[in-house]
């Protein structure tokens, strides 16, 4: 059984990773907000088995399961999101420092990974800022390793040429 | 191996989610009570005992059945009915009634 301190451990330590995913797929961040709340309903009810090799890969698992059901449900009821509209990206954007260049920067990278198909930015969000391994996306995407890598470098040579002139820019 | 471009792109933190977030999502996800029902693998196992029972059950040929021995009833003799009828008539009409 999962006590209240794990539940709120878990919140902290993944909640902003798994919305991401959850809207990289739903395209909606209200619906995407829904899905997290279900998300963590779930494990307070049902906890983390004791099997799993890796709470993070199990989490997003579960995440990538709500959000293929939510797809389908969209598809059912032909209400698909089809790309984010600004006013909805508020939560999805990088957090802002003082450097206008950073700010820019970070703003065109949101934008370029919006660009990308869901199957590639998901991998690149999970690699790049949630930190699973090739396995552990494997894993919860139910693909192998190896096409998890190849769609993560596809994904990255995209983002490198759109944002090639901006990242010459203010790059080191 | 991570380049220049792929540790700059990690370098970006994303925002936080709204605090009021946590406040609905953990009231609403509280960990729930222990519940009263079996564990799955006891519920599985039980169910499966009970499987081998039943089949046990119909594989086993039964026992011979042992007839029950009982008495035969006496034939019913009318006469000897009749005239035990008669004997048990004379007799209570010979008694004087009780005072």
């Amino acid at each position: 059984m999962l006590s209240m301190p794990e539940l709120e451990r878990l919140y902290d330590a993944y909640s902003v990773g798994l919305f991401d995913y959850l809207c990289t797929f739903v395209r909606c961040e209200a619906a995407a907000r829904d899905l997290l709340h279900d998300l963590f309903v779930k494990i307070g009810a049902r906890g983390l088995p004791d099997s799993i090799a890796s709470e993070k890969a199990y989490l997003w698992h579960l995440a990538h399961n709500l959000a293929m059901d939510a797809l389908r449900r969209q598809c059912r009821h032909d209400r698909i999101h089809v790309r984010i509209s600004a006013d909805q990206d508020a939560l999805r954007s990088f957090e802002q420092c003082g450097d206008p260049d950073a700010a820019d920067f970070a703003a065109q990278v949101r934008a370029a990974m919006d660009a990308l198909p869901p199957e590639q930015s998901s991998i690149a969000q999970m690699k790049l800022w949630d930190g699973l391994t090739f396995e552990e996306i494997a894993e919860v995407q139910g693909i192998s390793p190896n096409t998890a890598a190849s769609r993560y470098r596809y994904a990255i040579d995209k983002l490198r040429g759109q944002l090639h002139a901006i990242y010459e820019e203010i790059k080191p | 191996m991570n380049d220049d471009f792929e540790q700059h792109l990690q370098s970006l933190h994303r925002r936080p989610l709204p605090a009021e977030w946590k406040a609905i999502i953990m009231r609403t996800a509280r960990p729930s009570a222990p519940s009263l029902r079996p564990p799955r693998w006891l519920a599985w196992g039980m169910a499966a005992a009970w499987c081998v029972v039943g089949l046990l059950h119909v594989l086993t040929p039964s026992l011979p059945s042992t007839p029950v021995v009982t008495a035969p009833a006496p034939p019913i003799n009318s006469d000897a009915w009749a005239q035990q009828q008669q004997l048990f008539a004379s007799l209570m009409s010979d008694n004087p009634s009780p005072p």
